[in-house]
């Protein structure tokens, strides 16, 4: 099969997970998704988005940071759309296909060849390979050239020269197996989440554990402790997500990552809100681009609505027209936050819709509509 | 954003305009004013709090305590308060009333070339307080603040960028396309002809004697020379002449292009500062004259540069300073020294006292341009007097003493060095009076 065919063939089964504290990919096989354990950052509960799937929230139902694997439960994983295990031993200089989304640059594809199958890394062996992958990709699959999964893209030696790390598929397979053979005696739906114990190795039901320890080796498990606490937004952030909440939008779904926040509007619309290490707040909405004509008429159209705006203000970046919320988090009030993220849900359809029709601006396509 | 930098220097003897920077919080009534709007804005009472922190911002004030340079008036009613800030070509006019601070420049007609209304638009997804608008056939910049949690730092920034960036937005129209789409410029001040001319010869002769100069230089090493001279040339035009509009933007333009772009050769640099003197030397009396006008300011477009910063400058050029000495390139010596001074005026917001001592060592440099304008004349180049002599050493020491001394009180370490200056030559003068500067201790108790 040509890298485009695989290509094709295996793009539905990419996903792509989100955390507060940041994203990665991970992929359907074996009737879950799976993904790194240092993706889903010990947190319960993933949102997760592929090309089928609007970002929806998902259970991780297995955490293992020994290996570094999580597993995620997702009703939406069909037979159509789910990957297989490579049934070949992977040699050096077999073809390397990885598909992520590094940096957030969604389905990005590279290829290269596996530079060594078996390159021992403390306990474990990992396939080495130097097929170009970038934070993001983590979690996501490395494919033959039949498609198959010879391993998950796990890691890379920083500031080398494509020096990536796979973690090799027998891995994945034997615990999917086995986790699925322990879930077979989940004491109930609600506690059916399992840790594998970073010392012993055995498979734990999170809900056997008590005060953090493994019961078998006694072991503290640092992932037990960040599964049991969960994300909790203080100051500014807490404020911002109140106000949001107070809204209802779903914050988890909303979240970007601690500091950062997208709302989808409707399907041609959508908030875009940043908290930046300034301590500055900003919330755009790109309403439309530049039309080619009478462009002295919409600026001035702009200039002057700007007058009589309060909270919001309309800018320009890149060809973009942006309505806008600005403020210092040391001036963020719950009536203020409220007041203008209302104003500006409200009143970012109706200009949309007037710079549209009535000064023929051109539509803004989001690349992930 | 760094396009102004410099000072605004006037002494008893000489009130000319010298560098853009202001001094800001440079005397105990200020710093008064600010504490009590700090405790005014504590205790909820926004009139008084705003209106000592806008008392804060005054430049200086005579015996009586009345304004006396007017870059901000202040009109207290029983339930508001109105306000206007001079800020170069801009004036902010401002309004407290019922929790709200509005604050307001009027920039240009609104019958302006489709750029500027971009390039607004565009600044406007930069700003963080302010945004332009346009109102009755006018733009205008505005800010909006709810007063509920004001502190003097919640003005202050939203006040700040008003002011600097209307400024800057005039002066870039009045440079890219006209003055006379400029409004509300009845504040800025005209500049006697006779000013304008020793400018202009001083203009001409400083690019002249650098041209000079650099032909004079050996062929090894010369790059640096020439760096080192035609910036010289540069921070003595912008803090001595302190042209505006056009030539002030290519100026900054320039100056930040050659310390930003690190991946430019030296020589390449210079070859886009060389363009730039001889479009300078090119400009007719009435072309540069058009771009000098006296103006107040009340705040600095630079941020505050600490000392350690300061101190770190001093010794790396010492250093080359020492390497040159060793190379026997004795000519760029004294200009080095110069540089020193005018790198860090353009550079920095400075404490009132280093400002006022670089000052001096400008004013020694650059004696003859002093003496023309009327000004004390602290060293005497020509004269056939023995080294020392040349120096007017008494009063050198009175203006050191006169820059450190209000400060003694609030930095106890701070010591005038007055009394630690080699006057045996130029160069040992610069060379004492920089070590000096480097160990100035401004640490609080």
């Amino acid at each position: 099969m040509n890298t485009q065919n695989v290509l094709a063939q295996c793009l539905d089964a990419i996903f792509q997970i989100y955390t507060p504290f940041g994203s990665g990919s991970g992929f359907a096989i074996g009737g879950y998704i799976v993904t790194n354990s240092h993706v889903v950052s010990g947190m319960k509960n993933v949102v997760i988005s592929s090309s089928d799937n609007a970002r929806v929230e998902a259970k991780v139902v297995y955490d293992d940071p020994s290996y570094d694997m999580a597993f995620i439960e997702f009703d939406a994983v069909t037979d159509s759309k789910i990957l297989s295990f490579s049934q070949e031993s992977v040699k050096a200089g077999d073809s390397a296909i990885a598909i992520g989304h590094p940096y957030g640059l969604n389905y990005s594809s590279t290829e290269g060849i596996v530079s060594k199958a078996a390159r021992l890394q403390g306990e474990l062996e990992y396939i080495q390979i130097d097929t170009a992958i970038n934070p993001g990709n983590s979690g996501g699959p490395l494919l033959n050239i039949h498609g198959h999964v010879i391993g998950m893209n796990t890691f890379i030696i920083l500031n080398s020269n494509n020096l990536g790390f796979a973690l090799p598929y027998y891995y994945i397979e034997e615990t999917l197996e086995t986790f699925k053979a322990k879930h077979r005696h989940k004491h109930s739906d609600n506690e059916s989440a399992v840790i594998r114990c970073i010392s012993c190795k055995n498979m734990i039901f999170e809900s056997d554990i008590k005060k953090d320890y493994c019961p078998i080796c006694g072991v503290k498990l640092d992932i037990a402790k960040q599964r049991r606490e969960g994300y909790k937004p203080i100051g500014t952030v807490k404020l911002l997500e109140s106000i949001l909440e107070e809204m209802k939008i779903d914050v988890s779904l909303a979240r970007e990552s601690q500091n950062s926040w997208r709302i989808r509007v409707d399907e041609l619309s959508r908030i875009d809100m940043n908290y930046y290490d300034n301590g500055i707040i900003i919330a755009d909405a790109t309403l439309c681009r530049i039309p080619t004509k009478n462009i002295d008429t919409i600026y001035n159209y702009l200039l002057s609505e700007n007058e009589k705006l309060e909270y919001l203000q309309f800018s320009i970046n890149e060809n973009s027209i942006y309505l806008s919320y600005l403020i210092v988090d040391t001036s963020l009030t719950y009536d203020e936050g409220m007041e203008a993220l209302k104003r500006l849900f409200k009143k970012l359809k109706t200009y949309r819709e007037k710079l549209l029709s009535k000064f023929e601006a051109v539509p803004f396509v989001y690349e992930d509509n | 954003m760094n396009w102004f930098t410099k000072f605004f220097q006037s002494d008893e003897e000489c009130s000319y305009q010298f560098g853009r920077d202001i001094a800001v919080m440079n005397s105990a009534k200020n710093e008064v004013f600010y504490k009590t709007s700090e405790d005014a804005f504590y205790n909820k009472n926004m009139l008084d709090g705003c209106e000592n922190y806008l008392k804060s911002l005054i430049l200086s004030f005579d015996d009586d305590e009345s304004i006396e340079n007017k870059n901000i008036e202040i009109t207290r009613h029983q339930d508001s308060l109105e306000f206007t800030l001079i800020q170069g070509s801009a004036k902010v006019h401002g309004t407290l009333k019922e929790g709200v601070l509005k604050a307001y420049s009027i920039v240009a007609s609104s019958d302006i070339h489709v750029a500027i209304k971009r390039r607004m638009l565009e600044r406007n997804y930069q700003f963080t307080y302010a945004r332009f608008y346009s109102e009755n056939d006018k733009i205008l910049l505005k800010i909006h603040l709810d007063t509920s949690k004001l502190t003097p730092t919640k003005i202050f920034y939203p006040l700040r960028e008003i002011a600097l960036n209307s400024d800057h937005e005039k002066e870039f129209i009045a440079s890219e396309f006209s003055k006379e789409l400029l409004l509300d410029i009845d504040h800025i001040q005209t500049m006697n002809d006779e000013e304008k001319k020793l400018k202009y010869r001083y203009l001409q002769k400083w690019i002249q004697e650098t041209q000079s100069d650099i032909e004079m230089f050996p062929s090894d090493e010369n790059s640096s020379l020439v760096a080192f001279s035609y910036l010289a040339l540069l921070f003595k035009i912008d803090y001595l002449l302190v042209p505006r509009e056009k030539f002030a933007l290519d100026l900054v333009k320039n100056l930040t292009e050659y310390f930003g772009n690190e991946g430019d050769s030296i020589e390449s640099k210079n070859s886009k500062l060389e363009k730039l003197i001889i479009e300078i030397k090119e400009y007719s009396f009435e072309t540069f004259s058009g771009m000098l006008y006296p103006a107040t300011y009340t705040f600095s477009v630079m941020e505050k540069g600490s000392h350690s910063d300061i101190e770190l400058f001093i010794e790396e050029t010492l250093k080359k300073i020492r390497w040159f000495k060793s190379n026997r390139n004795e000519r760029i010596i004294v200009t080095l020294y110069l540089y020193m001074s005018l790198y860090l005026l353009y550079n920095f917001a400075l404490h009132p006292s280093m400002r006022g001592l670089l000052h001096i060592m400008v004013q020694v440099h650059m004696s003859e341009f002093f003496e023309e304008l009327g000004c004390s004349v602290l060293y005497h180049a020509s004269d056939d007097n023995s080294s020392e002599n040349k120096f007017s050493k008494r009063d050198i020491q009175d203006r050191i003493d006169n820059s450190i001394k209000p400060y003694e009180k609030k930095f106890p370490h701070l010591k005038s060095f007055s009394s630690e200056l080699n006057f045996n030559s130029l160069e040992s003068f610069s060379q004492s009076f920089f070590v000096q500067l480097k160990h100035l201790d401004y640490s609080e108790l």
